[in-house]
């Protein structure tokens, strides 16, 4: 069982934490961005990994007001998915994350980022 | 003595029936809800003003937009009701992994149609460049009206009637969509976002090129940053006050009251539900808690479910969030009879022909009705007009 399947069994299993729950507020990207909590905190879908460059593309918005944020994630951020400890090459396109991040003169520097992976609701694939 | 015109005695009788019988006036397209208190009442009406208020460049329009105020697309027969504006928007899908990508950063998933001439003078273009490769789809402007209601549908509710692998075997299989932080979606085609307030607020910036407290960005062109100097107004070019205001008047209008039914289009309501088309596009759903007492605990006959369910391939264009190409949210019949155009893109004429069109989980459905007698579809037909 790859280590990725683990994580998403540990991650169904676990107690899903109010970063999960139903807002009714829901994001407002001035808040993610400019909060004046640090590190800062932002959700979204996995657009795109650049494991090479460890860069991650992460889209979010308010309403259809779509977003895209892209992160540097050096080797001191943690991955973690229901607590399980992951690299960045198993998160795909897809997974939600929240990220930790820093705004820095070179752009955002995410240092943590806690993954999953939405289980199919039905429908084709 | 002054004779009284006819139509003036027939309305005074009416309202004095009314009065005697004790009921309620009927709810006309642009009222309120019932039962709000006058401060509400007061937001709402400051609310429809800030809807129909047009933006011009120098209070933030642009510099790329679709329209300059909410009421120019939803506008028939009232602020708040449906538009014959058309948008596009665009995703590309990846049936191999079943991502789909938005193309954020390639301008999508809204294109907007319009630019102020000061972006026109610095890059040259009439609208926003359509990115190369991506499916496209057309949207219809939809009524609005109503919407506070479903914003106060439970998500168990909506949960509980999906059926994603129609383990109950009658060819309907509806699901959920959900935005990209996981929530439930409910607003939009494809159902993809979680709450009125968020519908609300992001039309701003897509629609007209204004951005917010909550989305502090203009949109790129095509994902290009917006050249210096053509966006006269600094960020956000409106305060959160007019975006609460639209909301107010968005979440408080009431949805347009069913006309009484004649006997015929009673019996179009049964046969509604004996082809199935409740299904899908069930009747009546109830609200939860909401911090309007007016919008708690009603029953709104919206005639949705508020999941996705796959129309067919014939009707497939974009993806957006978890919703595939095919799939569409079941668009609430409540305000029907305002439109002149129906579907998800207005490419129906009439409601036979958007009847006619659904495939994939509503062929079943679709062909039930058409197999209906003359009568019988003309009773269905008249029943979907009063709503």
């Amino acid at each position: 069982m790859s280590r990725r399947r683990i994580a998403t069994i540990l991650f169904n299993l676990a107690v899903i934490g109010s970063a999960w729950s139903p807002s009714g507020t829901g994001p407002a990207l001035a808040r993610q961005q400019e909060g004046a909590e640090d590190p800062q905190r932002m959700t979204g879908t996995v657009a795109e990994v650049d494991v090479e460059a460890r860069r991650v593309r992460v889209v979010t918005g308010v309403g259809h007001a779509t977003r895209a944020m892209a992160f540097h994630a050096g080797t001191g951020c943690r991955i973690t998915c229901a607590g399980t400890d992951l690299a960045l090459e198993d998160v795909t396109r897809g997974a939600i994350a929240i990220v930790h991040y820093h705004k820095t003169p070179g752009g955002y520097e995410a240092v943590g980022m806690e993954v999953r992976f939405p289980q199919p609701e039905g429908g084709e694939p | 003595m002054t004779r009284l015109p006819g139509v003036l005695v027939a309305a005074l009788g009416h309202a004095t029936l009314l009065l005697a019988t004790g009921c309620p006036k009927p709810v006309a397209p642009g009222d309120p809800i019932a039962g709000l208190t006058r401060e509400q009442r007061e937001r709402f009406d400051r609310g429809r003003v800030a809807f129909e208020t047009s933006f011009v460049p120098e209070t933030g329009l642009g510099p790329l937009f679709n329209a300059d105020s909410c009421g120019e697309c939803h506008e028939q027969p009232v602020a708040g009701g449906p538009g014959d504006e058309r948008e596009l928007h665009v995703a590309a899908f990846d049936p191999g992994t079943g991502f789909c990508d938005p193309l954020v950063d390639r301008g999508g998933p809204v294109i907007q149609q319009a630019v102020t001439p000061a972006l026109k003078a610095a890059l040259g273009i009439d609208r926003e460049p359509l990115p190369d490769g991506a499916a496209i789809a057309e949207r219809s402007s939809p009524d609005v009206l109503g919407f506070g209601l479903l914003d106060s549908v439970p998500e168990s509710t909506i949960l509980s009637l999906a059926d994603p692998d129609d383990r109950n075997g009658d060819g309907i299989s509806g699901r959920p969509n959900r935005f990209f932080d996981g929530r439930v979606g409910r607003f939009g085609r494809k159902a993809l976002v979680p709450t009125l307030r968020e519908f609300n607020e992001g039309a701003f910036p897509i629609e007209q090129g204004v951005t917010t407290p909550g989305v502090p960005t203009e949109e790129s062109i095509g994902g290009r940053a917006v050249p210096a100097g053509v966006d006269p107004v600094p960020e956000p070019e409106i305060d959160g006050e007019v975006v609460d205001l639209v909301d107010a008047f968005v979440r408080m209008s009431a949805p347009p009251a069913p006309d009484r039914l004649t006997s015929r289009a009673q019996r179009g309501r049964k046969l509604f539900s004996r082809v199935a088309c409740d299904a899908c596009h069930v009747p009546t759903l109830r609200t939860g808690d909401s911090p309007i007492e007016a919008l708690e605990n009603k029953s709104v006959t919206a005639y949705t479910d508020l999941l996705l369910h796959d129309m067919g391939p014939e009707l497939a264009d974009i993806c957006l969030g978890l919703a595939l190409p095919s799939e569409f949210r079941t668009e609430p019949l409540m305000g029907l009879r305002l439109s002149d155009s129906f579907m998800h893109d207005g490419r129906a004429k009439t409601v036979e022909e958007a009847i006619l069109l659904h495939g994939g989980e509503a062929s079943r459905s679709r062909a039930a009705f058409d197999r209906l007698s003359e009568a019988d579809r003309r009773a269905v037909l008249e029943f979907l007009a009063s709503l």
